[in-house]
């Protein structure tokens, strides 16, 4: 096990270079981590929201009960003010916790991809890994907005996945998911600031760099128009052959990237729950559990390797008939 | 020469599973072919679905491909002479 829990926690990252079976025993681990932090965060969350609730029956109490001088006034406070330490002990209890709460869906697509690139990869062909866990803290870029005054377009590009690896053919493949999306940020004409976030999708960028002697006649396909097959859903944005590299980019149009979707996360809840602040902030978790999320994602990642090698392949056997 | 298991295995690309000990091998079974883990599309593959998203994979037609290519899914399509294939590594 190398899934280090305070570094974890202070960055949000995990990155090895390791045998499959390695990240795979460390992915549960993160899952494990993750599910014990988004238990606690609920156990902490709600004692909160009794305490809160109690200190505010209690204050409210208190004042009615102020007029009629009743020898019950020590009493109401003192368990308001009880009620009050458990909510802050409460609030701090539940702040390291926060941060191990993962989105769900960025291991447990990893884990899908390993899996299956493990079958062309040997048993012994290591994987580097660098994932993240975070939203990005800052824009990429900051420019005006095209056409509304005094009104600005903040960019922010997340790649959370870097997978390297080397596969029994001996090509060397990186893989780079990227969330994009774009806030407009300005102020109305009530004169009050207003953010608009869009998703911009999410990028799958795709590099196999193969070995010389078995793709000799990669170069012969060059100038050939790719038979990209896609799924809808997924748009091809950039296919190149270049030497012995083949770069790949796909776009899933429709994404909700990790920063938007603690807010539509809490929309939603808020439709289906109440307008309590408090509750609000206790339940929003940020990490929603998506299967068909995670499987879409899986199926762009898996197209664009198998788009990849349908060409290569052909390449593999013209060589060798070439040869 | 051992006898190696020359089950053809893989999802992007077929290569034979090439190892020296059949005991414990997931792909040979001791001999007993298992066909959950061919590279082909078989009823109980488990990678079906996936296979599924690219219809054809590994066959080239003619008007797709720009050239008629036949014994795509037969044996010069098989990867060998991989490092792990030549090396004896055996069974791990």
């Amino acid at each position: 096990m190398t899934v280090d829990l305070a570094k974890l926690s202070t960055s949000s990252r995990y990155s090895i270079t390791a045998s499959t079976d390695q990240i795979l025993a460390d992915l549960d681990q993160l899952e494990q981590i993750d599910k014990f932090a988004e238990e606690k965060r609920k156990f902490y969350g709600l004692i909160q929201v009794a305490a809160w609730t109690a200190t505010a029956i209690g204050l409210i109490g208190g004042l009615v009960l102020f007029d009629t001088g009743t020898t019950l006034i020590p009493l109401v406070i003192t368990a308001s003010a009880l009620a009050l330490v458990t909510a802050l002990w409460a609030r701090s209890s539940l702040k390291p916790f926060a941060k191990l709460d993962l989105p769900d869906y960025r291991y447990l697509v990893l884990r899908k991809m390993l899996q299956m690139l493990s079958r062309d990869a040997g048993l012994l062909r290591d994987f580097t890994v660098h994932l993240n866990f975070v939203q990005p803290a800052e824009a990429t870029k900051v420019f005006p907005h095209p056409y509304r005054p005094n009104w600005r377009v903040r960019v922010y590009y997340d790649t959370w996945l870097i997978l390297r690896g080397k596969l029994l053919d001996g090509s060397r493949f990186k893989l780079t998911l990227t969330e994009r999306s774009v806030d407009h940020c300005g102020r109305n004409i009530n004169n009050k600031e207003r953010t608009k976030p869009r998703t911009k999708g999410l990028e799958i960028r795709l590099k196999v760099t193969c070995p010389q002697d078995r793709y000799q006649t990669l170069a012969n396909f060059e100038q050939v128009p790719p038979q990209i097959k896609l799924s809808p859903g997924i748009q091809l944005r950039y296919f190149r052959i270049m030497g012995n590299t083949i770069r790949l980019r796909l776009s899933i149009t429709a994404w909700t990237p990790l920063r938007l979707m603690a807010a539509e996360e809490l929309k939603r809840k808020l439709q289906t729950l109440t307008n309590n602040q408090a509750l609000r902030q206790a339940l929003g978790s940020v990490a929603p559990e998506d299967t068909q999320q995670v499987n879409r994602l899986y199926q762009g990642v898996t197209l664009a390797f198998l788009n990849v090698y349908q060409l290569l392949n052909l390449v593999r056997v013209t060589s060798k008939q070439a040869s | 020469m051992q006898d190696r298991c020359d089950q053809v295995v893989g999802f992007l690309f077929p290569h034979k599973c090439g190892r020296i000990i059949k005991i414990g091998c997931p792909y040979c079974e001791d001999g007993l072919r298992n066909p959950s883990t061919s590279f082909y599309r078989t009823a109980n593959n488990p990678y079906r679905t996936e296979r599924n998203l690219y219809a054809n994979y590994g066959t080239y037609r003619n008007q797709d491909w720009g050239m008629d290519f036949t014994d795509a899914d037969g044996a010069s399509l098989v990867l060998e002479n991989y490092p792990e294939f030549e090396q004896d590594l055996g069974a791990s």
